[in-house]
């Protein structure tokens, strides 16, 4: 090997990575050749005093900003949807340990809501609007016991006593805020079945003074006109408009659950949800007190006294909940005695019941399958009758047809 | 798991697989960088940007190339055209060759030992700032095979295939890269002698 050869493989000698052979040959040149050994030594030297300079700081970590930032960039990049399809995902670990957020993040959780909710909107508006006697059933229950547990306060604003003094302060309470708004405000009692609201500013619709009845209210008037007024108004409005509904429901029973949401104001516009309104207050004066009763407000589940004016109203709501109860009976009566002789065969009995359902309840849901039923009725009849008058049939064949006759 | 494995986890959007390739590079990538570049600042912002760019070209990444030469490889192409950029050049290039060093003694008499006293260290910490410089200072064909291989610990193939020249080029550029530091460090030595000559004088 020549020292030109030594210098062309001085570095795969000084990095191990000569063949055994050549590196053999190698070996025996430098330790015959003076300058060949030297330049060895040097650059061996130099390499290692260089590669322990270089390495000596290697453990030294980068500045920690450039991961934080690197990792950023690989999370944004990746996405959320690369990720998520990779990570696996465990059911059961997921139904245990998963928020309650992440249940609201499921697919299948919205779309489940959305249909329950149009099933429940559909079966109260079928309810509502396609069974107005039902609804009739629970408006006036509903009026009834909110009458039994209702405040014995002389309110004026369920009076209709708006003193200009306390209609100021009111409007200057709710922050200038105009009473009268186009829609009003929905209160619910804590006590009052669902389908009971009332608009808050229901008193803008009040009778005037001159129609309050009853010894509290006049005695409340008569003590202390101003205060008396004025101090029952600071307290929650809610036993005024607890009145308020009562009333509705008392007088329009039949309309009082589904109309009371969009009670219109008299100086306000009606809602665009609104049926026709019907008319709360008279038109005038001297025609309120034949037009409907005075105003419940002294006080009907105070024990005593009893105000005359409770009294006279307590009547007219139990007369009307009654009578909605006798209007409600003959149609689940006579439905009821349908069934029973559909049940046990009474084909004649069945089919007149559902033909007498029809008649009377053309517009009720169930008319389909009233006529369906009855229509059965009367082929199961006719079929009865021909088995009659054919060839003899066993007794056991006529009994149903024969009963059901006979019961007739 | 081996560097291929982590990237192809990371290819399907594993960002653990990613973390994990960085902290296995990045010591070894940043002190590339800054004894590349020379300057803390340039460094880190290249240190970044190598990591961004292995972000960018993941998706076209083949199982079959090694991660690592593909990432300092990375790392060199961004080095060189920062150096190229650079209006300041420290050093000209030797590729031509160095010159004999007629008066070579042997290694061990050149380099003081460390940890044989405080004058030892100092100048051993001296040596390792000599280095440094002298690295910043190698021509950048020279720089990067000698960074590549002492650095990195690239094998001299993988070294030629990422800088695109043949494995005995490479092999002579880290000779000429070799004589430039112990010409270096030879400047030390004599200077470091010289002072200790001085401060022998000033006792005796």
């Amino acid at each position: 090997m020549t020292c030109d050869e030594i210098k062309e493989r001085l570095i795969d000698f000084l990095y191990r990575e000569l063949p055994a052979q050549e590196h053999t040959a190698f070996e025996a040149h430098v330790a015959g050749c003076d300058a060949c050994r030297r330049e060895v030594e040097s650059l061996g030297g130099t390499l290692t005093t260089a590669r322990t300079a270089v390495r000596s700081t290697l453990d030294d970590p980068p500045p920690a900003g450039v991961r934080v930032a690197v990792l950023e960039a690989a999370r944004a990049a990746v996405g959320p949807a690369p990720m998520a399809a990779r990570m696996p995902v465990k059911p059961a670990a997921v139904a245990t340990k998963g928020s309650f957020w992440d249940f609201l993040r499921r697919p299948w959780v919205l779309p489940s809501f959305a249909a329950v909710s149009m099933i429940a909107v559909f079966v109260f508006a079928r309810s509502v609007i396609l069974h107005p006697e039902e609804a009739r059933q629970i408006a006036a229950p509903a009026a009834e016991s909110e009458v039994a547990t209702k405040d014995n306060e002389a309110v004026p604003e369920a009076k209709g006593e708006r003193d200009p003094e306390l209609s100021s302060r009111l409007e200057k309470e709710r922050g200038g805020v105009k009473v009268a708004s186009p829609r009003p405000a929905i209160v619910v009692s804590p006590r009052r079945p669902p389908a009971a609201f009332a608009p808050s500013d229901s008193y803008e619709r009040l009778p005037p003074r001159e129609m309050q009845t009853g010894p509290a209210a006049n005695a409340g008037r008569a003590s202390a006109p101003h205060k008396a007024a004025a101090k029952p108004a600071e307290e929650p409005p809610p036993p005024e408009r607890k009145g308020e509904a009562r009333r509705v429901a008392a007088e329009k029973p039949d309309k009082a659950s589904t109309r009371e949401f969009d009670q219109p104001l008299e100086k306000t516009a009606p809602s665009r949800y609104a049926t026709p309104p019907p008319p709360l207050a008279p038109a005038s004066p001297a025609a309120a007190p034949a037009a409907r009763p005075p105003a419940p407000e002294p006080a009907m589940a105070k024990p005593a006294p009893a105000p005359q004016g409770a009294a006279d109203e307590e009547a007219p709501r139990q007369t009307t909940a009654k009578r909605a109860m006798r209007e409600q009976s003959p149609l689940e009566e006579l439905s009821q005695r349908a069934e029973r002789a559909f049940a046990a065969q009474r084909w004649a009995e069945a089919a007149a019941a559902f033909r007498e359902l029809i008649r009377l309840h053309p517009d009720n849901a169930l008319v389909a399958s009233w006529k369906g039923r009855q229509r059965a009725s009367e082929t199961a009849l006719a079929s009865s009758q021909k088995a009659k008058a054919g060839p003899p049939v066993r007794a056991s064949d006529r009994a149903a047809p024969a009963e059901a006759s006979s019961k007739k | 798991m081996n560097d291929e494995a982590l990237m192809a986890l990371y290819q399907k959007g594993d960002l653990g697989a990613f973390a994990e390739l960085v902290a296995r590079h990045e010591k070894r990538l940043w002190h590339f960088l800054q004894r590349f570049v020379h300057e803390q600042a340039t460094a880190e912002d290249l240190l970044q940007e190598v990591f961004l760019r292995m972000i960018k070209s993941a998706p076209e990444w083949q199982p079959t190339a090694k991660v690592s030469t593909w990432l300092y490889t990375i790392a060199r192409n961004l080095c060189t055209d920062h150096a190229r950029r650079a209006v300041f050049r420290a050093a000209a290039s030797l590729d031509g060759g160095g010159q004999e060093d007629s008066g070579a003694r042997p290694l061990m008499d050149r380099i003081p030992a460390e940890g044989a006293g405080a004058e030892s260290a100092v100048i051993g910490r001296e040596i390792a700032a000599r280095i440094d410089t002298a690295v910043a200072a190698l021509p950048l064909e020279q720089r990067e095979v000698f960074l590549m291989r002492e650095v990195m610990d690239m094998p001299f193939a993988e070294i030629a295939a990422a800088v695109g020249a043949s494995e005995p080029t490479v092999k002579s550029r880290m000779r000429y890269a070799l004589e430039r530091l112990r010409t270096a460090l030879e400047e030390l030595r004599d200077t470091a002698a010289s002072a200790g000559a001085e401060r022998a004088g000033q006792t005796s």
